[in-house]
């Protein structure tokens, strides 16, 4: 129990309110969700006001007030009465169902000139490739304003969900399974995403922002490449490091600015060229062939008071995890 | 009720609490009251435990980055708050310890059925719990209460020693629903017919039916996950060519149908309080009784509805949906008829009729959000968010907590002997009434505008509504302590209870308060309706 280390920024995301408690509507079925919302609101309101009513009026009305005073009526049913708050609710219900239902299957088939998304989720982080690009950003989402956009998900390690609530858009993410969630941006601005299947330690930080652009810039970043980070030739290799720490999701674990140590997994600061000992208790230094065995194969060691296989297979390339050995170097 | 039990009954000399006395007594104890009364003292003290688990989840939530704990603990908080309530405190909690004091007396028979296998009932809980408390000490696990695979499967903390903890748990759960099953069938005392029974019966029967044949499957998907976790038998994993997504059905295969294992017995708890202090039969009789069996069947039907947003077919989803929605007509029906029972009535404020009425408004704000819940497309984007959170404590905390509260209230005069402080039960039954609202209705709106569950950090939008429900949770445990003490006063100065303290007509009352051992001094014979409040003359099962 200590108190939780403030080293990782937090979501710097916001959710204005409208209507009802829900989100923004940003979605073109944001208002068929809404509506049946508040449909089922009023109606509920309504029974639970009945209800209450009448359960208030009879505690006042028939309250009793002399020891042996009897029931007002020993009524013991009404056929006609129970028929009807049978059949009522029942036809009310059947309403909502059939209203959620259609609301539903529109939202299980994309259209098919949706631009399509890959989205890979791990804990804790997510890796979003752009379509036409070749290389993934974490944690952020462009998508053009008006035009269908289809994101194809999976899993590296344990379940995850991805959630747009603003879009009303949610979908669980597998492992070994691709799913797909998909929706029609209708407001310009930006918009948090969450996880919203329980992940583990970090499940609270698997948090994006998925930015509404105009239709016309986002073709151009599109054609230009402009939603990725990927590496530059011109730059040193530690700085390609550093971006890739932060494209690579590295960051949504390992700190870089603080050495804090009750964390799932080891702060970069100070790692390099540290002796660390083993589950199996043998030592190792922190050298280079050890770093690119621990970033290429995570499950070959595993260091002593860590759990093995948190840190899930990467996507990654030997030239990447050299790069960004190069910025851990860095850290001292 | 019978024509014999009504005759005032003579105060026995002893009665089961003073007939014998000594530890063997109780340990060995076949008795019914007395098992009942231990299952009643372990799961009250479980309900403690958790509920000390959730006051620390409500305190590390005061702020948006986390007050208390690292993630790690906060899951491993919440993780155990969710196992000890859900499975060691509210499964167990009405049927086996009210519906083991007062099912038997209700038939008129002199003890369960199977009085050994109630005793191994009680024994198999508590080892079960001692597995769950072992593996807290060995550090507490942290996938949540519903242990969904592959993170179960992986997670660093003592999943097996829960997993076999709450495995131990399910035995004790079909071994006391297999005994109320042939107690009501074989138990019953002459005359009392199965449309004679009170309706708390026929509650427990249906829970007994969903006990005996959910459970298993409950039993059969923690193996399974023991031995993907020992062997990676490949069931559940992907790598090895499991299907995570089977453990979900299996686990809801049986949790669904544990929502009603808690929410019918609760049911059934309200009938009889509200009959009782309203002096009123139950209106609709049949049709509660019916819409027991009728839930205890569709819940069967009903799993996927947790799954919405894991793949499913559109197929299975719209006959998840549809039938979600049938199962809530039943308990719809259940509240138009109960307060057509306070309707007329002659109705009296005491505590345990308090705690039915905080029963009725929470439980139908539950049931109503279980609507939003139920319908598809509004699913999909409340799913996983703490609108369900809100709601299933409604139904579970607010509603079948609650129902529980009431039938203590209720039945604690009969089986201990004494009444508790009127006064300060009524204070206790509103402290409990406004700080459950004041805990969840904050966590509706923050489920609709998008919070998920699970979150040991959130956005700071939500701190406001986060802390208006931490300050109901304190109020809402201020409540139950009041209750420790009033009911710690009662057992030692409370005032004698009357036999029949309420003037209630169901068969328990007939006897003298505390029952003697096998209940009743002469075996009942039942001449009347069930709930026949109608003739004062006979007025011994009318007026105390």
């Amino acid at each position: 129990m200590i108190l939780f280390p403030q080293d990782q920024p937090q979501p710097r995301s916001t959710l204005p309110d409208t209507n009802w408690g829900m989100p923004p509507q940003v979605s073109t079925f944001a208002g068929d969700v809404d509506g049946l919302y508040q449909f089922t609101f009023w109606i509920s309101l309504f029974f639970f006001v009945l209800i209450t009513g009448i359960l208030v009026y009879s505690l006042f009305k028939w309250h009793r007030k002399t020891e042996d005073q009897p029931a007002a009526s020993n009524e013991t049913h009404n056929t006609t009465l129970e028929v009807t708050w049978t059949v009522i609710p029942l036809i009310i219900v059947m309403v909502i169902f059939a209203w959620g239902w259609k609301g539903s299957l529109d939202m299980t088939v994309a259209p098919p000139d949706a631009l399509t998304y890959q989205v890979r989720a791990r804990k804790w982080s997510w890796s979003i490739t752009h379509p036409n690009h070749t290389a993934p950003l974490t944690n952020e989402i462009y998508v053009p304003l008006g035009r269908p956009v289809k994101f194809i998900t999976s899993s590296e390690d344990v379940l995850h969900s991805l959630f747009f609530p603003a879009m009303r858009a949610k979908r669980d993410v597998l492992p070994g399974r691709l799913q797909m969630v998909w929706f029609t941006a209708t407001q310009l601005g930006t918009f948090p995403f969450f996880c919203t299947e329980y992940c583990g330690e970090r499940h609270s930080f698997m948090i994006g922002e998925v930015h509404v652009v105009p239709p016309e810039e986002f073709e151009a970043g599109m054609r230009a490449r402009k939603y990725q980070i990927g590496v530059d030739p011109n730059l040193p290799a530690h700085e390609n490091g550093k971006i890739l720490y932060t494209a690579k999701g590295c960051n949504a674990c390992h700190s870089t600015t603080s050495a804090a140590v009750n964390q799932p997994c080891p702060s970069f600061v100070g790692l390099w060229g540290r002796e660390e000992e083993l589950i199996d208790g043998t030592k190792v230094t922190v050298d280079e062939p050890y770093f690119l065995e621990s970033v290429l194969d995570p499950l070959a060691k595993t260091v002593k008071g860590y759990a093995r296989g948190q840190m899930p297979p990467q996507a990654i390339t030997e030239e990447e995890a050299r790069m960004i050995m190069e910025y851990v170097k860095t850290l001292k | 009720m019978t024509a014999t039990a009504v005759d005032a009954p003579t105060p026995s000399e002893t009665n089961y609490l003073n007939i014998k006395s000594g530890f063997w007594s109780w340990a060995a104890t076949l008795d019914h009251k007395r098992i009942g009364m231990m299952y009643l003292i372990g799961t009250s003290l479980a309900f403690l435990v958790g509920g000390l688990f959730a006051l620390l989840v409500r305190t590390h939530l005061w702020n948006h980055t986390g007050a208390l704990f690292d993630p790690a603990t906060y899951n491993q908080v919440f993780t155990l708050h969710g196992v000890f309530m859900v499975f060691v405190f509210i499964i167990p909690a009405i049927p086996a310890a009210l519906g083991n004091m007062a099912l038997p007396g209700m038939l008129g028979a002199p003890d369960v059925a199977l009085p050994r296998l109630n005793l191994a009932s009680f024994y198999l809980w508590l080892v079960g719990t001692v597995f769950i408390i072992v593996s807290l000490v060995a550090g507490g696990v942290d996938t949540g209460w519903t242990f969904y695979t592959p993170y179960s499967a992986q997670s660093a903390t003592p999943v097996i020693a829960v997993g076999l903890g709450v495995f131990i748990l399910g035995f004790s759960s079909i071994f006391t629903g297999l005994n109320f099953i042939v107690t009501v069938h074989k138990m019953r005392a002459p005359g009392m017919t199965w449309f004679r029974m009170p309706l708390f019966v026929w509650a427990v029967y249906a829970t007994a039916l969903l006990q005996v044949l959910a459970t298993p499957v409950l039993g059969i998907t923690l193996l399974l996950l023991v031995f993907e976790r020992l062997y990676q038998i490949g069931v559940f994993l992907p790598e090895f060519g499991g299907d995570p997504i089977l453990f979900q059905h299996f686990f809801w295969f049986y949790s669904h149908p544990a929502v009603y294992i808690m929410i019918l017995p609760a049911m059934g708890v309200i009938s009889e309080v509200i009959s009782v202090h309203a002096r009123k039969p139950v209106f609709g009789y049949r049709m509660i009784a019916f819409s027991s069996l009728a839930i205890a069947i569709i819940s069967f039907l009903v799993w996927g509805h947790h799954m919405f947003t894991s793949g499913e077919s559109e197929f299975a989803m719209m006959a998840f949906s549809f039938l979600t929605f049938f199962v809530g007509i039943p308990s719809a029906i259940k509240e138009f008829n109960w307060v057509a029972t306070i309707w007329k009535g002659s109705i009296a404020l005491s505590a345990p009729m308090l705690y039915a009425i905080a029963f009725l408004i929470i439980f139908a704000i539950g049931g109503l959000t279980g609507i939003f819940l139920a319908s598809l497309s509004l699913n999909i984007h409340l799913h996983d968010t703490y609108y369900v959170v809100a709601h299933f404590h409604y139904v579970m905390m607010g509603s079948t907590a609650v129902a529980f509260f009431a039938g203590l209230h209720h039945w604690w005069p009969k089986f201990t002997g004494r009444m508790y402080s009127e006064k300060w039960a009524k204070v206790a039954a509103v402290l409990v009434f406004i700080g459950f609202n004041a805990t969840f209705l904050p966590q509706f709106i923050m489920g609709s505008e998008g919070m998920p569950r699970r979150y040991a950090t959130y956005l700071e939008k939500w701190t406001e509504l986060h802390r208006a429900s931490t300050v109901g949770a304190y109020i809402l445990a201020s409540g139950v302590a009041l209750m420790i003490v009033y009911f710690v006063h009662s057992l030692i100065a409370g005032e004698k209870a009357k036999a029949n303290q309420w003037g209630a007509v169901t068969l328990e009352w007939a006897s003298s308060s505390p029952p003697p051992l096998y209940n009743f001094d002469k075996d009942p014979i039942v001449t009347r309706e069930v709930y026949d409040y109608s003739v004062p003359s006979q007025a011994e099962g009318y007026r105390a």
